[in-house]
């Protein structure tokens, strides 16, 4: 099974998600590659990642991500001289906000970085994250990182606008994030209302520095997001919008979802809400005939592992719209503990309660919703019959049709990727 | 606000200093903070009525984080004065001056800025001044540092240290408050201590005598301000108060910081005149030097086995861990266990199950699930960082054996050598109880040993430990070393290989490792003789390390790749193993299959222009198709590669060849030379006007095949359009 990323990877990953500004890894080169390809296949920003172009000190041939190299000599003696020349040549290459991270080994060391930021005459434009905390939870070292920024960029308040809003707890980690952000867009336009910023993943510095005048937060994946949300209702008095069902993933958590929204802003849902209706219907005459001809899929049984806040809606989505057996339902490490608990309480009201907490369960389930790599490898292995790969690691198919796993267009993906999986029951 | 630094050697009485400095500032009126950061915290006692408080670092490893709350750390002692501890591990584990990086990292989360001190004070351990023992100098901890000290050389040789430190950090800024004299009562300590302070042009702020009241006061656990609050020598606590309340309101000059070299030091402080010394060295006659001469010893002991990344101090890629861990993960019934933080396991794990599906997704070949599934975390955390993750090693290994395990591995990860986690220890210890499992260290410690490469090295180094050295070779037999078991093509490529020696009539005993389980490791010897898949670098350290090792025979070339080295790889290789198999008819089919492809494809490649720009040094398989397609080569432009050097061609001198090639070299040439087909290892994504760009494989097909496969791929691409639509369509980068 896949071994889940941690703080380090949450923190880069919420570096790189705005558009300008650049994760610089106080590092050796080990730590670099991974997120440096990461960061490029999730977001790229660059037309080529041709490692010629990227030959130059630093990049080694990537164009994401640099890193000082740390050696064996900089762990004894400090890595003061390649601090001091990255630093400058970061500048000349980079957008707005350089944010240096130290990797656990160099968080040993004790560099003091901001000292280099302020000789370099940088201290404007750099932070530093001297530790992302080691082993922790990749949300937790996300939504920290995203905190450092939002104070580094000094918002100041501005006049709300009505319509506007802002979604939290977003990453270029998640699956298929540009996916959904534009699906989410698309239902939030039914009630009248226009995104500013997405914090964060695509937006940019200038972009975020406006997200003040947002008349809400909307919280996503609250693993993600509440802690940013609630750096902002506290700056801000922004309130927060967030649904008890978790992230719009199904009908019934994009409808609660939605009416949390709608609740939060005093406005009138009725227009999302008759999209999802219409859309439910288009589907029923599907699975119908899909129905008719096997039972399926109800009885089919799922094996799922993923963050909390996908979890729940997901788990219920399963059970109460298509039947299906919650075979094993484990989620990821820093979740949502009131989702968690919901989800707990969910599987034992339904008879279920030995289904939680387990991965991927002891007897092979129908389908497997994970990461890309678990689903490709139980797949191949012939320990399910179909898979939807949730979260990163991605198995590494090439996508271009836009694809999401939240709201309307997402259920139209789960249901393709579990119909068809299923087609494959002996 | 002010904030002060007092660092001086252990054991010299800083802490006396800070506490009865803190008692008598307290009587200013002012609200003070003083945090010892020394491992003994013992800095707040006396404040604390002689007894300890709770240290920060034990906090951590007893209070999950969202529990935790100033209040817990924070006490308050005579005089009102606040007291933290940070505290730190036991001797001998852990990293202390990690912890006090953590001590005030989580100060600082939990808020304790946001309370209005007047003034802060740290009593800093000044023996190690590295990166954790340094915090308390950053600008942001300290305005003003005072350095307390005897007359003591070693007491002086650690002060100076800390002006070395101080001066690091700040060049010629001024923020040192002063030397504070802390009397051993010695003869002459005064002149030394006088000498010195000259010396780094430092007044000395305070001269505290000895006294019995310093022992009294201990004994009966309070300062001097609350004991003996009119006593001569509390007076001396009185004024240096008066001279740190100086600081506050910008009356107290400050000094930067002028450190004395070493050979200053002597002749300063201790008078010795080495120019003298040296003097009287040069004109006395040599005596010879009596170096250690160590046993005369058989084996690898004492050899080097060095990659050309760490041999030439280059920057290292990748990191050893990786390297080891992946010749570990190929033992198939062996489990690997990642001693460090979780990011390490999960880059680890990432890269694996990649190349896993990778290889099913081209070749149809599935790795075996167990590959990803032998990675086991440690998962080290702030705690385990400062106190050491001997226990947390020590559980994973005896989980790791009560779910089977026999064969273990341990590799160590940058943060576990750093902090110098002693792996043979826990190894000893688990050995007791389980004397039948084999536990191996992979002590590679991150990339404190080198890059991946050396990391490979280290692993095959240890799998060879599991071989049986009683076994003799048997004719007919061979072993395949140094695969790239990373590389998607690797699986396909064996399969090739398998065929073409079973032509031969030969058997491949062990994959020195690809997917081996322990058996075949044992048995590796009984191999008449060992092919290389690749020549590369770090696979010519491995046979020296193996024929070093075990006195083996090594076949003269690696895996062929193309017609011709195929054919000539399959003779040599009939000569070099007496196979009595008549491989000639096999060569002449293949040879006809060649040259009927040669023939339909060379009209439309003959006197074509060809760039070549590769990180392998080995591309005659790629030269002999073009060669015989009739092309030009116009330039060869080998990138940096962390594993190879120089070109080996047998078409030397037929081309131009330039090194530390790079994209701009790469352009150039192309306005140049004007070449017909580029072959890149990654070809570039944006138009370059009639110009066909084709991708070199880094793990190309070995055997004959692959010729034709490129002869009829360059032959298709020359008639497609050079630039293809959507290469117009990229914009400049961000």
């Amino acid at each position: 099974m896949n071994l889940l990323p941690d703080a380090l990877t949450g923190a880069l990953m919420a570096i790189e998600g705005i558009t300008d500004a650049r994760a610089v890894l106080n590092s050796p080169t080990g730590c670099k590659f991974y997120h440096g390809h990461i960061a490029d296949k999730q977001y790229p920003r660059d037309s080529s990642y041709d490692p010629l172009q990227y030959q130059e000190k630093f990049f080694f041939g990537q164009p994401r991500i640099p890193c000082t190299y740390l050696d064996e000599d900089d762990y004894v003696a400090g890595s003061t001289e390649k601090l001091k020349s990255i630093l400058p040549d970061m500048a000349k290459k980079s957008g707005k906000l350089i944010v240096v991270v130290n990797s656990p080994g160099a968080s040993l060391i004790g560099d003091d970085l901001k000292r280099f930021m302020s000789e370099a005459g940088l201290q404007d434009r750099c932070i530093a994250i001297e530790s992302t905390g080691f082993s922790r939870p990749v949300t937790e070292g996300f939504e920290d990182a995203v905190l450092r920024m939002l104070e580094w960029m000094d918002i100041q308040p501005l006049p709300r606008v009505p319509n506007k809003v802002n979604l939290v707890g977003i990453s270029i980690l998640h699956k298929n994030w540009e996916g959904s952000v534009s699906e989410l867009k698309r239902l939030l336009a039914f009630m009248g209302l226009e995104v500013g910023s997405v914090l964060v993943a695509g937006s940019g510095v200038n972009d975020i520095r406006r997200s003040s005048n947002a008349a809400c937060n909307i919280v996503v994946c609250s693993e993600y997001g509440l802690k940013i949300g609630r750096w902002y209702e506290e700056r801000f008095g922004i309130p927060i919008a967030v649904s008890s069902e978790g992230a719009p993933v199904g009908y019934e958590a994009t409808e609660s979802w939605i009416l949390a929204i709608a609740k939060v802003l005093g406005i009138d849902p009725s227009a999302a809400l008759e999209e999802i209706r219409k859309e439910r219907k288009n589907v029923h005459r599907k699975i119908s005939r899909f129905h008719s001809l096997t039972g399926l899929p109800k009885g089919a049984s799922f094996a799922l592992k993923a963050d909390s806040s996908l979890a729940l809606p997901l788990t219920k989505c399963l059970y109460n719209y298509l039947g299906m057996v919650p075979a094993a339902v484990k989620v990821c490490p820093g979740g949502d503990i009131e989702q968690e608990q919901m989800l707990k309480e969910f599987l034992m009201r339904i008879d279920f309660g030995n289904s939680w907490d387990c991965f991927p369960g002891e007897e092979p389930a129908d389908i497997v919703i994970a990461d890309g790599h678990t689903v490709g490898l139980m797949r191949e292995n012939e320990l399910c019959r179909g898979g939807v790969e949730i979260s990163l690691p991605s198995e590494g198919r090439l996508e271009f049709l836009p694809r999401t796993y939240m709201g309307t267009a997402g259920m139209l993906f789960l249901l393709e990727e579990i119909l068809n999986g299923l087609k494959a029951l002996p | 606000m002010i904030q002060i630094a007092i660092y001086g050697k252990g054991g010299i009485g800083k802490s006396t200093v800070s506490a009865n400095l803190s008692a008598a500032l307290s009587s200013s009126g002012k609200s003070i903070l003083q945090i010892g950061c020394d491992p003994k915290h013992d800095s707040t006692h006396l404040l604390m009525g002689g007894t300890s408080i709770p240290t920060v670092l034990n906090y951590i490893r007893t209070k999950v984080p969202e529990k935790r709350d100033l209040h817990d750390l924070v006490f308050t002692g005579y005089g009102g004065v606040c007291c933290v501890e940070a505290g730190g591990p036991e001797p001998g584990v852990g990293c202390a001056g990690r912890g006090i990086l953590t001590t005030f990292e989580l100060l600082e989360q939990l808020g304790i800025r946001e309370i209005p001190f007047d003034i802060i004070i740290y009593d800093v351990l000044g023996d190690v001044v590295c990166g954790g023992f340094a915090v308390p100098l950053r600008h942001e901890y300290s305005d003003a540092i005072f350095l307390v000290t005897s007359g003591e050389y070693m007491s002086l040789y650690a002060a100076n240290n800390i002006l070395k430190g101080i001066r690091n950090y700040d060049h010629a800024t001024a923020r040192i408050a002063g030397i504070i004299y802390n009397s051993r009562g010695l003869e002459h300590e005064e002149r030394f201590i006088s000498e010195f302070a000259k010396a780094v042009k430092l007044p000395i702020v305070a001269s505290i005598p000895r006294s019995d009241l310093f022992a009294k006061a201990e004994k009966e656990g309070g300062t001097l301000m609350q004991l003996y609050p009119d006593a001569d020598i509390t007076s001396i606590f009185k004024g240096l108060a008066e001279h740190v309340l100086g600081l506050c309101c910008g009356i107290t000059p400050l000094f930067p910081a002028f450190p004395l070299t070493e050979s200053e030091m002597e002749s300063i402080v201790l008078g010795r005149n080495i120019a003298e010394k040296l003097c009287s060295y040069t004109h006395a006659p040599r005596k010879e030097q009596s170096r250690f001469r160590s046993p005369a010893t058989t084996g690898t002991i004492g050899k080097h086995f060095l990659t050309k990344g760490v041999k030439n101090k280059e920057p290292l890629h990748g990191c050893a861990l990786a390297g080891a861990v992946t010749s570990a993960v190929n033992v198939t019934d062996a489990v690997t266990i990642v001693h460090g933080p979780r990011s390490c396991a999960h880059i680890l794990s990432n890269f694996l199950q990649s190349s896993s599906l990778k290889e099913k997704v081209r070749y149809g070949v599935l790795m075996p699930d167990n590959r990803q599934n032998m990675l086991l975390p440690t998962d080290m955390s702030e705690e385990t960082f400062i106190f050491g993750g001997i226990e947390e090693l020590r559980q994973c290994v005896e989980n790791a054996i009560s779910d089977g395990w026999n064969t273990i591995f341990i590799a160590t990860t940058c943060p576990a050598g750093l902090i110098g986690d002693d792996v043979e220890l826990v190894i000893s210890c688990i050995k007791m109880d389980y004397p039948d499992v084999k536990i191996l260290p992979l002590l590679v410690d991150g990339n404190l040993e080198g890059d991946f490469a050396q990391g490979l090295i280290e692993g095959y180094r240890k799998v060879a430990e599991l071989v049986d050295m009683s076994i003799s070779p048997e004719k007919g037999w061979v072993n395949i070393i140094g695969e790239k078991s990373l590389s998607d093509g690797e699986g396909a490529n064996f399969l090739i290989i398998e065929n073409l020696l079973s032509q031969l009539g030969l058997k491949v005993n062990c994959r020195f490792l690809n997917m081996t389980n322990l058996e075949k490791i044992r048995e590796f010897k009984k191999a008449q003789f060992n092919i290389l898949a690749h020549d590369d670098d770090s696979n010519l350290v491995l046979r020296d390390f193996l024929i070093d090792r075990f006195d083996v025979a090594f076949f003269e070339y690696p895996f062929p790749i193309g017609f011709r080295e195929t054919a000539a790889w399959l003779k040599a290789l009939k000569q070099y193993s007496d196979s009595k198999v008549d491989i000639e008819p096999l060569i002449e089919v293949e040879k006809l299959k060649y040259e009927t492809e040669i023939k339909k494809y060379r009209p439309f490649l003959r006197n074509k222009k060809l760039l070549v720009n590769s990180y392998s040094r080995r591309i005659d398989w790629i030269l002999d198709v073009a060669f015989d397609l009739g092309m030009e080569v116009v330039k060869v432009g080998m990138l940096k590669s962390s594993t190879d050097d120089i070109i080996r061609s047998r078409y030397a001198g037929l081309f131009e060849v330039e090194y530390d090639y790079d994209s701009e070299k790469r352009q150039k040439d192309i306005r140049e030379l004007c070449p017909d087909l580029v072959l890149s290892n990654y070809p570039p994504a944006f138009a370059t006007e009639g110009v066909h760009h084709d991708s070199i494989p880094l793990v190309p097909e070995v055997g004959f095949d692959i010729s034709i496969k490129l002869a009829k791929r360059w032959g298709q691409f020359i008639r497609l359009p050079a630039t293809e639509g959507w290469k117009y369509d990229g914009g400049e980068s961000e």
